[in-house]
């Protein structure tokens, strides 16, 4: 079934090497992390040496004028200047001395009104610079009322711990949401490796397939060894330099992202248990195959590369669909929208993996799942090594459903 | 007796189309053994068949004493009319690389190839791209290929087109020296001479047919002498019927016909006192029965 294995063995090994010594292949290999390094290490210095500096309050320096008298309680607020007019704050805030000037009107308790005065571009949605000052309002406004407990309470209420209850309505801690977020994200981190892979791994294969086409080295590959053999080495060696790639990659991640992390909450404490880390790499792996057998009888049938890609590029679009509808499927991960996308191949990959990140309990649907896919992938081999074959008699010829299946009826 | 190749009413048709109809032929083990046809008579598709590219429709395809195309293949060698390599790969990676697929180790495949390189005198190139070759160099890479595991069948589809006369005699030489080694070649081409000095038997293909077969002597003497060549000092001054052609040193050719017999010629010669130095019957050149037979095919289309 699965051809001359020491031949696909030595394709294996061929198309790896050819692959990593491509020009296309290191660069990439090397530029994504020296982009993570950069990420993690350089941005920070560059964002630190061009920002205003600011205040552990709001953040920046920032001004305000109260009108009103609702601030006066407020003996200091780290980052906060009050200033006495507007021509002083306006000069203020010409001069860089503060980041933005906010005036407070004397009917602001009534109204709820303050006026925001700002410089440059960029929009004051985008500012949080008056999020923090609201922040600030909120304070003076029950500041005089409430005990410096209650008013923390009324600025951040609560943080949320989980629990989950039986059918026997035993309750199981499951953390904070940070947990909970922190329990899908390696779930989302394969879906997207996932998806790289394949985006990736489909060009070389395409490329590596029509190339032989268009080269006319096929009919000395094909009366060497068996198109069986072909298709397995080419598929498992541009897998192998793709995994490479991504280990290089997650290497990189590994030192960088710490950095990134302190940059993004929730990012920091990844965890997820063991057994649904080895659902999803052998998802990763079935997923990878499943695509990429696609992709090689796409390669096989045409006779470009560009009609080729046209192609691919629909058939990849199933393997997005689940993660466009993550927002359905994680909410809801045993629903039926969840269970139909696991059982069909294309889907299955990441449609699976997105209802681990929602904490599906349906894991044998899955493990089903990962059986479909698995069983897809050795079936589009063998199609893919069929219609490689097959490939040979459409030289020239355009492609059509109807010329690839008269092909295949001629090579028999 | 032991055959390379033997096919036996071998028919493949590409839909409607009849492209190889009922052809037999056999070729012996250790023979160099020519292909003809005109373009588009269905040579590559045979050789494809043979090969076990195509499924045929009809007919029988053994190959070294019996066996399938799938268990003889790593004993054959193959050069396919489409040529081509790896554009972006080094000369000496796809040796290695098609050398290993033919069950040669890693070493041995690229030591082997080497040495081809060095007999075609391509070894300077060997860390060359394949796009950096010209076409007839490429060309020798490929044939270089189809030789690296010493393959007891070695089977060459228009080898010769597109090469300049000295690539032309270089394989001619290979050939040769793979011939004293054992192996069995088969070549396909419409340039006749090669043919003929290459070959001792032949099969002939038109229009999907195979219209001769056997051995080139055998047929040219079985199609009769068809000219008489008469060297002497003078020739006779009215010999009816008779369409000659003078050539140098006194030679003279004579096309024969019904009207015109070798004795009527040497009676003519004779009845003059004429004394001869020479008279031999010229059998048939292969240009000469190619172009009748493929024409002959072509009339009862």
């Amino acid at each position: 079934m699965l051809g001359n294995t020491a031949d696909a063995r030595i394709i294996f090994e061929e198309e790896f090497n050819r692959q990593i010594r491509r020009t296309g292949w290191r660069v990439f290999t090397v530029g994504v992390p020296l982009l993570m390094l950069i990420v993690a290490f350089v941005v920070p210095v560059i964002t630190d040496t061009f920002s205003d500096g600011g205040g552990s309050g709001v953040g920046e320096t920032v001004g305000f004028i109260d009108h009103s008298g609702v601030t006066d309680s407020l003996e200091s607020f780290p980052g906060l200047i009050r200033l006495s007019g507007l021509d002083i704050g306006t000069q203020a805030l010409v001069d860089g001395e503060i980041k933005a000037l906010f005036v407070i009107p004397a009917d602001y308790v009534a109204a709820g009104r303050v006026d925001w005065y700002r410089q440059g571009s960029g929009l004051a949605s985008e500012d949080n610079t008056g999020d923090a000052f609201l922040n600030v309002l909120r304070i003076a406004v029950i500041d005089d009322f409430l005990s410096d407990e209650l008013v923390a309470r009324v600025i951040s209420p609560a943080s949320y711990t989980l629990f989950k209850v039986d059918d026997l309505g035993r309750p199981d801690s499951s953390g904070s949401l940070q947990d909970e977020i922190a329990r899908a994200a390696p779930a989302f981190v394969f879906a997207m490796l996932l998806l790289f892979s394949i985006f990736v791994g489909s060009g070389s294969l395409l490329q590596s397939v029509t190339e032989e086409k268009e080269n006319r080295m096929v009919e000395m590959l094909i009366t060497s060894t068996s198109p069986m053999s072909i298709m397995l080495g080419k598929i498992l060696g541009l897998g192998a330099a793709g995994l490479l790639q991504i280990l290089i990659w997650l290497v990189a991640a590994s030192i960088s992202v710490p950095q990134i992390s302190d940059q993004f909450s929730g990012l920091s404490s990844l965890s997820l248990e063991v057994d649904l880390i080895v659902l999803l790499i052998a998802f990763y792996f079935a997923g990878y195959f499943v695509f990429a057998a696609l992709m090689a009888s796409i390669g096989a049938a045409s006779t470009s590369v560009r009609e080729a890609s046209q192609i691919s590029a629909i058939v990849m679009v199933p393997a997005i669909i689940p993660i466009y509808t993550s927002a359905l499927i994680i909410p809801n991960p045993d629903g039926v929208l969840a269970r139909v996308l696991t059982f069909i191949p294309l889907t299955s990959p990441t449609a699976s993996m997105m209802r681990i990140a929602g904490g599906t309990e349906a894991l044998y649907e899955i493990i089903l799942g990962l059986l479909v896919t698995a069983l897809s992938g050795v079936f589009l081999l063998w199609l893919s090594a069929r219609v490689f074959r097959a490939g040979i008699l459409l030289y020239g010829q355009r492609m059509s459903l109807r010329s690839v299946w008269g092909a295949l009826r001629q090579a028999g | 007796m032991a055959y390379a190749l033997e096919i036996e009413g071998l028919t493949k048709r590409f839909g409607d189309k009849t492209v190889v109809n009922d052809i037999s032929f056999t070729v012996d083990e250790g023979e160099v053994f020519g292909f003809l046809g005109p373009n588009g008579s269905g040579k590559t598709t045979t050789i494809r068949t043979a090969l076990g590219i195509l499924r045929q429709d009809a007919g029988e395809i053994r190959l070294l004493n019996g066996l399938s195309a799938t268990d003889a293949m790593p004993r054959v060698g193959y050069l396919p009319e489409e040529r081509g390599l790896l554009r972006k790969e080094k000369v000496s990676n796809i040796l290695r690389y098609l050398g290993r697929l033919r069950g040669l180790s890693k070493t041995d495949a690229l030591d082997r190839g080497l040495e081809l390189l060095h007999r075609v005198g391509l070894y300077e190139h060997r860390d060359k791209k394949v796009e950096g070759l010209s076409r007839g160099m490429t060309q020798l890479v490929q044939f270089v290929a189809s030789l690296i595991h010493q393959p007891d069948l070695i089977i060459l589809d228009e080898p010769f087109s597109g090469l300049d006369p000295l690539n032309v005699q270089l394989m001619k030489e290979m050939l040769a020296i793979e011939q004293n080694r054992g192996a069995t070649v088969i070549f396909s081409t419409h340039v006749l001479s090669d043919v003929e000095e290459m070959s001792e038997r032949v099969a002939l293909i038109a229009d999907s047919r195979l219209i001769l077969f056997g051995d080139l002597h055998e047929i040219r003497v079985a199609r009769g002498a068809n000219s008489v060549l008469v060297e002497a000092t003078s020739h006779p001054r009215f010999l009816p019927g008779a369409q000659h052609q003078a050539g140098r040193g006194g030679q003279t050719e004579y096309r024969l016909s019904d009207q015109l017999t070798p004795e009527m010629i040497l009676n003519a010669y004779a009845s003059e006192g004429i004394v001869l130095s020479r008279f031999e019957q010229v059998l048939p050149s292969l240009n000469d029965i190619f172009i009748e037979e493929v024409s002959n095919a072509r009339q009862h289309r």
